[in-house]
């Protein structure tokens, strides 16, 4: 048997800490929050393309290999991302027209970062320039790839495993879709196929409660490691603790943005901008319009400056939780604007998913009419199995902004089982991290 | 112009590796130059343009999936892909290749044409037989090419690789290991004179055996200068069915047969088209009539089992290579041009026009007034690369090579894909967390694998 060069690009764990990204001062929750972003543009414009599922896997994938040799502080993830949808629809054969790919990422990012919708005029300056980036980052792309762009996808075997281990039909959908969900993380730089499929097959086992035998243990006889089908469940788990990806500009050229207000908006600003370095929070006030009022107020009318040191202290504390990974030691005063901002935040959040949803939930109508075809019915089995995640989620958040006082409460106690999740075993960390998805699962 | 033309194209860097000696072929996807390294040992190469379509789409598909493709695999009876270089100017994409002075279409035609004689028996077999090596290791590695016919089919010309044998052109191959889609779904493939019946009936799902089928043709070629099957393509439509191609076939095969061929009730056209094809008898129906072969002859036991009509009986690749016929004298040599044997006569093949007047934009300009020496060292002028034979029917709308095909020449270490900034930047990945079994475990899992079940395809992932 002649061994080909396929299905190489794997990453160990030292390599993916030690990213581009990290070496520009991206910090790791940035990263994967700009992974986890760039993932759900591709995922979304490929429905909007009307783009079949395989194309999206191998776009996100791609994505993911090209942030392990670049940073996103030079390569603007919204560009790698529409350029990553298009590359991956040509190798995947339903090409795609640049106009189309743009077209799609413009009115995304409208909706998403919530700037006016506009008419994007093909004929002008910006369609063209924006036109030129798309095929100067796919060469980059497939620069970087080496022109290996061959993409082996969990979801070959996922069926084979289920059946062959004979397990209940439910496990097949929700496998199916923990496999979609693991594409927003890098497992797929970091295991075979093999092995995420095996680890989605675990998870979904759990969440039915169907035994798979042990002994000998089932994943010898598909190419898995127990280790890696831990990580796997270990990975997911993490990417549904956290909340929805939002954009963060990083990328030390200034802003990229699909849209002309932003950038006109951008450069009016300009001229404001008293200290250079303030620039950064001044991007960040622009998201939650209202704290940045309150925090004047507060401030006891202080001024520009003032307010962009607090914000630069509360960025600080921020960094320095992800570092201890402790609670915060801020004075009861400073907590106020933190928790009202996140307040705004998730707000919002939810008017962007719920507008997500109807959106969706539109297109779902649309498709019932054609009822006759099987895969039309597949499709929207799957939707709504989205939609019903998206609704936990939405639920857990309420049930957070309900209760501020339940969430320090449980702010210890996640920073209990943290401490305890140190000393367990493998099984034991299982075991935690199955808890955690039964309780996400039951808000 | 020509100056102006010239200076800029010398501004570009990865160009100055290069001496340019001018285009020998062109195709739908752009044009195709012959140049040769500098430095020490110089050697020839086939740079292959890709020109940035009308929509401005970005990089051709097909570049990019032929690219994917040769920078997997790795023969000595397949092209070589030297260096792919991505022009920032104009976006277009520029892959270089050894070169290969000939290939079986103009060794044929020189056959058949020129020297009015059938080519010996030792070359013959060792073209057959290293066309047949570098097809099972595309097949064993889940390739299928697509487009095998005799001007796809390369030889090099003297030097370290003479006489080697080398498949080219891959802008049609597929890895077919599990598709996501029915290969049907990539529209009408192979060149018609060599496409195989199940093809032309319209199969959905087809495998390797549709190149086994083009070899087989090929063979028959080789012994009788003509092509085998050589039916008239009616393009108007993409239906798959040709009913002067199968006529053609069934003219010299005869009828298939259920019996023979028990999947042939599920091809769609098979069905649909039972009436054209049964109107049609053929008396005196014979393969060893058209090939002049013994019925006994192991050259003609090896044709037949090539074109049988079930592509599941039909011999495969590695199959062929055990067959009698490649065991008995004369036995197959690496040089196919030069027999082992001191009776036979040495042909010498003619080399490819070259037509110096035309730069990498495809600009026809005035000679330059520096010498530049074409490599077959005589130009008929600027039509220099157009051919007095009519040429097999192209499928329209298929990306093709031109006439010429390009193939390796010298064994070199793969370069480094590159552009004009970073000619070797790239280097690639290869890191696993954990130990894990061979890759080769693996695959031999994939190849013993039945297919896929049903249940799969109606699943979106």
């Amino acid at each position: 048997m002649i061994y080909t060069a396929i299905d190489t690009f794997y990453l160990t764990d030292e390599q993916l800490a030690n990213s581009p990204s990290r070496k520009d001062g991206i910090d790791e929750a940035t990263e994967t929050t700009l992974r986890i972003y760039g993932c759900d543009l591709i995922q979304e414009s490929g429905i909007l393309l009307r783009l079949p599922q395989a194309v999206m896997a191998t776009g996100q994938v791609l994505f993911h290999r090209f942030y392990c040799k670049k940073s996103f502080a030079r390569f603007n993830v919204k560009k790698v991302a529409a350029s990553c949808v298009w590359l991956a629809s040509k190798l995947e054969e339903n090409p795609r027209k640049a106009r189309q790919v743009i077209i799609v990422f413009h009115r995304m990012e409208c909706r998403r970062e919530s700037f006016p919708m506009e008419h994007l005029d093909l004929y002008s300056k910006k369609y063209v320039d924006l036109k030129m980036e798309l095929s100067r980052t796919e060469r980059h792309i497939l620069k970087e790839m080496g022109f290996i762009c061959h993409v082996e996808h969990p979801h070959k075997f996922i069926s084979n495993y289920l059946a062959t281990l004979e397990t209940p039909p439910e496990l097949r959908q929700e496998a199916w879709n923990l496999a979609n969900d693991s594409l927003r993380t890098t497992l797929c730089v970091r295991f075979k196929s093999e092995v995420v499929a095996c680890g989605v097959v675990y998870a979904a086992a759990r969440r039915f409660q169907v035994p798979l035998p042990e002994n000998p243990p089932w994943w010898k006889a598909f190419d898995g490691e127990k280790s890696g089908i831990d990580e796997v469940g270990r990975v997911l788990a993490h990417l549904y603790s956290l909340p929805k990806a939002q954009y963060i500009p990083v990328c030390k050229d200034g802003d990229f943005t699909f849209s002309n207000k932003s950038s006109e908006t951008k450069s009016q600003s300009t001229p404001k901008d008293v200290p250079q370095n303030s620039s950064p929070a001044d991007t960040d006030n622009s998201v939650p319009k209202g704290a940045q009022g309150e925090a004047n107020t507060e401030s006891n009318g202080g001024k520009g400056a003032m307010v962009n040191v607090a914000i630069d202290k509360l960025k600080d504390s921020k960094r320095s939780d992800d570092e201890s990974k402790g609670m915060s030691t801020e004075g009861e005063a400073r907590d106020e604007p933190i928790l009202k901002s996140k307040a705004d935040h998730i707000g919002e959040t939810r008017r962007n998913r719920d507008r997500d949803r109807d959106r969706e939930r539109d297109r779902g109508r649309e498709r019932d009419r054609d009822r006759d075809r099987d895969r039309t019915k597949s499709r929207d089995r799957d939707r709504g199995r989205d939609s019903d995640k998206e609704r936990e989620r939405e639920e857990a958040e309420r049930d957070k902004l309900k209760d501020r006082g339940h969430r320090s409460r449980e702010r210890a106690k996640d920073s209990g089982h943290s401490e305890k999740s140190k000393r367990h075993s493998s099984h034991d960390r299982v075991s935690y991290s199955s808890r955690e998805k039964d309780r996400h699962r039951h808000h | 112009m020509g100056d102006g033309s010239g200076n800029r194209w010398s501004r570009a860097e990865w160009v100055q590796q290069y001496d340019l000696l001018g285009k020998i072929g062109e195709g739908t996807y752009g044009l195709v130059f012959l140049a040769r390294t500098k430095g020490t040992p110089s050697k020839s190469i086939a740079i292959k343009k890709f020109k940035q379509s009308k929509d401005g789409d970005g990089v051709s598909p097909t570049a990019i999936r032929e690219i994917m493709l040769l920078r997997e695999i790795t023969h000595e009876n397949v092209v070589k892909l030297v260096n792919v270089h991505i022009n920032h100017a104009d976006m277009s994409l520029y892959l270089a290749f050894d070169y290969a002075e000939h290939d079986l279409y103009e060794i044929i035609r020189h056959h058949r044409d020129k020297l009015n004689h059938s080519i010996n028996q030792y070359t013959v077999k060792s073209l057959l037989w290293q066309l047949l090596n570098g097809l099972s290791y595309l097949h064993s590695n889940w390739m299928i090419h697509r487009d095998l016919k005799p001007s796809n089919i390369l030889v090099m010309g003297e030097g370290e690789e003479h006489g080697v044998v080398k498949i080219a052109d891959f802008g049609l191959a597929r890895i077919y290991q599990a598709p996501l889609k029915p290969l049907s779904d990539n529209g009408v493939v192979v060149t018609i004179w060599y496409r195989a019946p199940e093809l032309l009936l319209g199969a959905k799902h087809y495998t390797s055996a549709v190149d086994m089928w083009a070899v087989g043709c090929i063979f028959a070629e080789l012994l009788t200068l003509k092509p085998l099957f050589q039916g008239a393509e009616v393009k108007a439509t993409s239906n798959p069915f040709q009913l002067d191609q199968l006529d053609k076939i069934f003219k010299v095969l005869g009828h298939p047969t259920l019996e023979k061929w028990p999947s042939l009730a599920s091809l769609p056209h098979w069905q649909q088209d039972v009436q054209h094809i049964q109107g049609h008898k053929y008396d005196n129906a014979g393969l060893y009539n058209v090939v002049h072969l013994s019925p006994k002859s192991p050259a003609y036991d090896l044709l037949s089992k090539m074109l049988e009509y079930d592509p599941r009986k039909r011999l495969t690749a590695a199959q062929a290579l055990e067959h009698e016929y490649f065991k008995i004298e004369p036995l197959p040599g690496r040089n196919a041009l030069v027999p082992c044997q001191l009776g036979e006569k040495i042909v010498n093949y003619p080399t490819r026009p070259v037509d110096t007047t035309t730069d990498l934009e495809g600009t026809t300009n005035l000679p330059p007034s520096q010498t530049v020496n074409a490599v077959s060292g005589s130009m008929p002028g600027p039509h220099g690369s157009n051919r007095s034979v009519p040429r097999p029917v192209n499928v329209v709308g298929m990306q093709r090579m031109p006439p010429q095909a390009m193939a390796a020449y010298n064994l070199s270490s793969q370069a480094a894909m590159g552009d004009g900034m970073n000619p070797g930047g790239i280097s690639k990945q290869r890191g696993v967390p954990q130990a894990h079994q061979p890759q080769q475990l693996r695959r031999k899992e994939q190849m013993g694998m039945p297919g896929y079940p049903a249940q799969q395809k109606s699943r979106r992932i």
